[in-house]
């Protein structure tokens, strides 16, 4: 059933394609009423970054700075019957050296095929976004992220494989009168631009590549009555292949990851405070001689402070941390080719965001950095030239629609 | 000193009109006359999505910076309009689900709420085929 649905690595483009066709069809012929047309819903964001050292999305640490993170975003729902939707979202995004491109996001058939004031039931179908923690859904849109960019645990080299799946979703949703529990389960296949794991995993670009294989991505969510109060507990369990090349020196090496994120939210008044800590499980094995079995477990977590000083103003603060391997925090036990500070990353960060309409918003942020392991190696290409200790002001101009 | 200030307050109870409390209406044909706070909240955030009698529900707002929408916000539903923003955003960028239409003034509202079956909406005083609804 997925085989049909899914959209094969070099025809993700062309399938997104048919199907925003479809929806050409499909939306004039169940206009009915002037008000029940189509939603169309669109975002654009500029970022600009400046640091003392390293590069983050470009060439950060030039003198002017980078203006390296570009997002923006259409999408458009229709529900054609009661139990029927059709989305779909295409984004274009350049992030430094890592990415330049035009995507769909997400193209899904929306069945909710149980409709109780209580209990709702479905199943979505096609490019599904993997439901992971409080942001991973819409990890591109500037408006739903607590920040300029978002906390470690999403960070930019697990982005491909996190992102969305091709294949399907089931999801409940459950009101009660202590508050309301969701439930998503995603299988199907995820993204497959890996060069950075890749080079993560490896520590260098191996001649051969890695792919994804089928994978589950699950989130059981509560919320209490008020919404104050959100709970969320997210899962992953991905698989890869590396495919050696002709004459390879690594055989056919297989990759698992099991993550296991844990999420908090509390509002108080004009206070939020958000919490959340992912453990990585992973395996590499069969590589061969040249790389043995290893087990490592990554540990990322963050908390945030946001203030709302009024309807326009938002002060925020956060401590973020990541360990590539949390029985080696320090990198004592890297190999002497890999700088120690590529293990860890502790982000002190302090922002500011205004919002003068609906429509725009602007954020300004500084951030210092002890530790290198979330930077790209696309804008790093020297490992060695990196710093450990570093900082960086960044700006944020956000519009909506 | 007190008395002074008692008299001040006085002079700015008697001085300040009596804000208009913001109500909630539905199309006349929808069935229903009240509801909890809630189940309000859980229409205004896309949650629910029929009525009792499986018509589909249409969600009307002001926008976010119109006083009577921050209003019905705060003191209907109990939600900062940031909060509901969040949850909308979350809907639509995510292709989960909807945001509910956005009108730009009260007569708007009203029209609205009057004309399309299964519309949900608020304003200060209702109209003709529009019904007010408790919130409890």
């Amino acid at each position: 059933m997925f085989d049909l649905l899914k959209f094969s690595k070099s025809t993700r483009l062309f399938e997104g394609f048919v199907v925003s066709l479809m929806f050409i069809a499909v939306a004039p012929a169940y206009s009915f009423e002037p008000l029940e047309k189509l939603q169309v819903h669109g975002f654009a964001s500029q970022g600009y970054f400046l640091s003392s050292e390293n590069n983050l999305y470009g060439e950060s640490s030039k003198s002017h700075g980078t203006l390296g993170l570009t997002e923006a975003g259409v999408n458009m729902s229709i529900r054609p019957t009661n139990s029927i939707r059709l989305a779909i979202q295409g984004i274009y995004r350049h992030a430094g050296a890592m990415d330049e491109s035009a995507q769909i996001d997400y193209a899904l058939l929306d069945w909710s095929f149980l409709n109780h004031e209580d209990l709702r039931m479905g199943l979505r179908l096609g490019r599904i976004k993997n439901p992971f923690g409080f942001y991973n859904e819409t990890r591109d849109v500037a408006f739903t992220r607590p920040s300029i960019t978002l906390p470690s645990i999403y960070y930019e080299r697990s982005r491909n494989m996190l992102l969305s799946a091709d294949g399907g979703q089931l999801y409940v949703d459950n009101t009660t009168p202590i508050g309301n529990f969701s439930f998503q389960l995603n299988v199907g296949e995820l993204g497959d631009e890996l060069e950075e794991i890749e080079i993560a995993i490896l520590s260098f670009d191996a001649p051969g590549h890695l792919e994804n294989k089928q994978s589950f991505i699950g989130k059981l969510g509560y919320e209490n009555t008020s919404g104050a109060t959100r709970l969320a507990f997210s899962y992953a369990d991905a698989d890869m292949e590396y495919k050696p090349t002709s004459g390879d020196f690594l055989d056919n090496g297989h990759l698992n990851f099991k993550l296991f994120l844990f999420s908090a939210q509390q509002t108080i008044g004009a206070i939020t405070l958000t919490g959340e800590y992912l453990r990585q499980e992973n395996i590499f094995e069969d590589f061969g001689p040249f790389y043995p079995k290893a087990t490592p477990t990554s540990e990322s977590y963050y908390i945030q402070g946001d203030y709302h000083l009024n309807d326009h103003f938002k002060a925020y603060t956060r401590y973020d941390a990541l360990f590539s391997n949390k029985d080696d925090r320090n990198g004592k036990y890297y190999p002497p080719n890999i700088p120690r500070s590529t293990a860890f990353t502790k982000d002190y960060m302090i922002g500011l965001q205004w919002n003068p309409s609906t429509q725009w918003m602007l954020q300004a942020e500084y951030h210092r950095i002890n530790g290198t392991a979330l930077l790209s190696f696309a804008d790093n290409p020297d490992r060695l030239a990196v710093k450990q200790h570093w900082s960086v002001f960044t700006l944020q101009l956000s519009y909506r629609f | 000193m007190e008395r002074i200030s008692f008299f001040v307050l006085c002079f700015i109870c008697l001085a300040s009109p009596v804000s208009q409390g913001v109500e909630l209406f539905v199309n006349s044909r929808v069935p229903i006359t009240s509801l909890s706070a809630t189940e309000a909240r859980n229409i205004f955030t896309m949650r629910t999505q029929q009525w009792p009698d499986r018509q589909p529900i249409k969600v009307f707002v002001l926008n976010d910076d119109h006083p009577l929408h921050k209003q019905f916000s705060k003191e209907t539903l109990r939600v900062f309009p940031y909060k509901l923003r969040r949850i909308w955003d979350r809907n639509i960028y995510s292709g989960t689900g909807e945001a509910p239409t956005t009108l730009d003034s009260e007569e708007e509202m009203i029209k609205a709420i009057s004309t399309l079956a299964g519309s949900i909406g608020y304003a200060n005083k209702g109209g003709e085929n529009v019904r007010l609804i408790k919130v409890q």
